[in-house]
């Protein structure tokens, strides 16, 4: 309310014109009105302590991001002593002692880490994107009894979590003779997802069914309009689901960490934890280890922001 | 035949579509089958029979590892309600399911809010400077592992070599030298929520980075005409525009937050000092895996699915009671 009176006061004396830190707001036509007034009222918040309250927070905020993944990248290249002795934000002394990185390689089992990973990554996405714009397009153009159900049978995983059913969809893979394959997390990556199947029905619904019609009375039967219209069609979508899954599935760590406990099968995340047990605390060969499953990440990261925003935000705000 | 019915003029009400159905042609119904019935047939056999399995396991003396079990009805669940280990997690796994959800949000509209409406109080309506900066910076520790993230903090809390004591003893507080963050029973679920909470605020930032550019931007320039300061702006035009983002957000962190698995592990593989952050997830593995009690351990899947539906309930009842249906959503 002072600030009120404040503002007023200074628009009438001083003029708005003459006000250097009235900024874009001080148009000479407003001033008059009580819009103006109202206007600068608000001005407090313009201050330099509000300017530097607000950077601050940010800055803590940034800060609270990036010192911890700073000081691990810092320690990657810290010798045993150098780690045990020196400050956790001092630099290594050696930017190049890649020691800790070769360990983290070849006793570590990284390589197989990244091996299994990436063919279980392949696998599953091939497989999601196929199952996933399948049922979006018989979904979508096809009438039949029981939609509805088929929705909401899928919308059950969302709500159930999956620790529930642990115990028995480990005895179904047991059953199935997949535990201790890759098979096992390939399959339940791509049979219990629901979030991709829902992106493609979302970009299904903006094709239009003309497009299907016309190529059907060209002689087009199902499987052609599927594979020459819908898919390439799809090809945003396709994008999106990439993206997201692909994020999910190298960082997943409970599902090859239960159904795959062989060491030859660790994925990057069980290959990583497994450092706890023979490298005890030796931080310095866990960070090393860290960096190595970060850079992937990081790399794609950067290289597809975009897509990855646009794809979070039209799968998952609806 | 199709164009027959494409013409139609009805739009798929009742005579249209029941013409639809008698033209099922081979093609369709073979295409049909392998489009739908595949993709369901993995999904039932993976998703909903372990379900319905579950419910029957946790109601037998199942061991896991021979084939014979015993129905004892709801001996599990009696059993679960004298189980102090049990209890004890059920009561971390709450508590989690309240405090992370809640401080997520709370962080991630303020972010989300300067990086959007928060900017320069004059002119056009807009984030502060450098917004796509932070939102970068804030996002990133959703693309790094779980594990990673939970052995990352893990060091930072290390009471002699960690970075947190290092800081404080930096700056003068040398009583915290050696503190066992994740090791004192008072420090340490507050110290792995900080985490998990930690990974999730950049994730919902950008989601109500995107659920606020969606609101026009005259809903903020009236509000600010109107005299709203940036906190009411944030409390009675923010909130109630994305309200429906938010009870998401709500129920999916509740659910991530009630499993936290895979933080829990990587900080505290045993459950903590005293068992003080040791999760329903965590008993259940243990239950099941190591000790060989597949069907009491199916019981306490079946009782931490209870209690997330009942969260889920109690968030859309909550919804509700605040007014979910008539928000303010004069634009929409």
């Amino acid at each position: 309310m002072t600030d009120h009176t404040t503002g007023r006061a200074t628009g009438a004396t001083a003029g708005p014109a003459s006000d250097p830190t009235a900024g874009p707001a001080a148009r000479p036509h407003l001033a008059r009105g009580g819009l103006a007034r109202r206007w600068r009222a608000l001005r407090p918040l313009t201050t330099p302590l509000g300017i530097a309250l607000k950077y601050t927070s940010l800055l803590i905020a940034v800060a609270c991001a990036l010192i911890p993944l700073a000081t691990v990248f810092m320690a990657a290249f810290k010798s045993r002593e150098e780690f045990a002795t020196s400050d956790p934000l001092a630099p290594p002394a050696d930017w190049f002692n890649l020691e800790n990185f070769v360990v983290a390689f070849t006793r570590g089992g990284m390589l197989q880490g990244f091996a299994n990973t990436t063919i279980i990554l392949a696998v599953s996405l091939v497989g999601t994107i196929l199952v996933g714009t399948m049922t979006a397009y018989a979904v979508d153009r096809f009438d039949f009894r029981g939609r509805r159900l088929v929705m909401s049978a899928f919308l059950l995983a969302t709500l159930v979590p999956a620790v529930t059913t642990q115990v028995a969809t480990f005895q179904v893979v047991n059953g199935l003779g997949l535990f201790n394959t890759r098979w096992a997390a390939i399959v339940l990556f791509m049979g219990t997802d629901i979030v991709s199947i829902y992106i493609f029905l979302q970009f299904m619904r903006s094709i239009p069914r003309s497009l299907d019609e016309a190529a059907m009375l060209d002689g087009a039967n199902r499987l052609t309009i599927y594979a020459r219209i819908v898919v390439p069609l799809l090809r945003p979508a396709i994008a999106t689901v990439v993206i997201i899954k692909g994020i999910a599935i190298y960082n997943e760590y409970y599902i090859p960490f239960l159904y795959m406990p062989s060491r030859d099968l660790g994925v990057v995340s069980t290959s990583l934890f497994r450092f706890m047990g023979p490298f005890g605390a030796q931080w310095e060969i866990i960070s090393a280890g860290a960096v190595l499953v970060i850079i992937p990440t990081l790399i794609a990261f950067l290289l597809l922001q975009r897509q990855i925003y646009s794809g979070l935000t039209s799968g998952a705000t609806k | 035949m199709p164009p027959a019915t494409a013409r139609r003029p009805g739009n798929g009400s009742g005579p249209a579509r029941r013409r639809r159905r008698r033209q099922i042609s081979f093609d369709k119904a073979s295409f049909f089958a392998v489009a739908l019935f595949l993709p369901l047939a993995v999904y039932v056999v993976f998703v909903i029979s372990p379900f319905a399995q579950a419910v029957y396991f946790s109601m037998t003396d199942w061991s896991g590892f021979t084939a014979d079990m015993a129905f004892v009805g709801l001996d599990n669940f009696a059993r679960l309600l004298g189980d102090d280990k049990f209890l004890r997690a059920a009561m971390n796994s709450a508590l989690l399911a309240v405090v992370v959800p809640t401080v997520t949000i709370v962080i991630a509209i303020a972010v989300a809010t300067m990086v959007t409406v928060g900017g320069a109080t004059t002119g056009g309506v807009r984030g502060v400077r450098g917004a796509g900066f932070y939102r970068v910076v804030s996002f990133f520790p959703y693309c790094v592992p779980a594990i990673v993230i939970g052995l990352v903090w893990a060091q930072v809390y290390d009471p002699s070599r960690g970075l947190l004591n290092g800081v404080l003893t930096g700056i003068g507080l040398d009583g915290m030298a050696d503190f066992p963050w994740l090791g004192d029973t008072r420090t340490a679920m507050g110290a792995s929520m900080f985490v998990i909470v930690w990974s999730f605020v950049g994730f919902y930032t950008v989601l109500f980075v995107a659920a606020i550019k969606g609101v026009p931007g005259e809903i903020y320039e009236a509000a600010r005409l109107d005299g709203a300061g940036r906190f009411r702006t944030a409390v009675s035009i923010t909130v109630p525009l994305i309200r429906d983002n938010v009870r998401t957000a709500w129920i999916y962190l509740g659910i991530a937050a009630i499993d936290s698995f895979v933080y829990m592990q990587a900080m505290n593989p045993g459950g903590g000092p005293g068992y003080s952050t040791f999760v329903i997830s965590q008993d259940l593995y243990q239950t099941a895996f190591s000790k060989g009690q597949f069907g009491y351990a199916t019981a306490m899947g079946v009782v931490l699915a209870l209690v997330t539906l009942v969260f889920a309930g109690a968030v859309f009842l909550v919804d509700r009671i605040t007014g979910g249906r008539d928000d303010v959503r004069g634009h929409a």
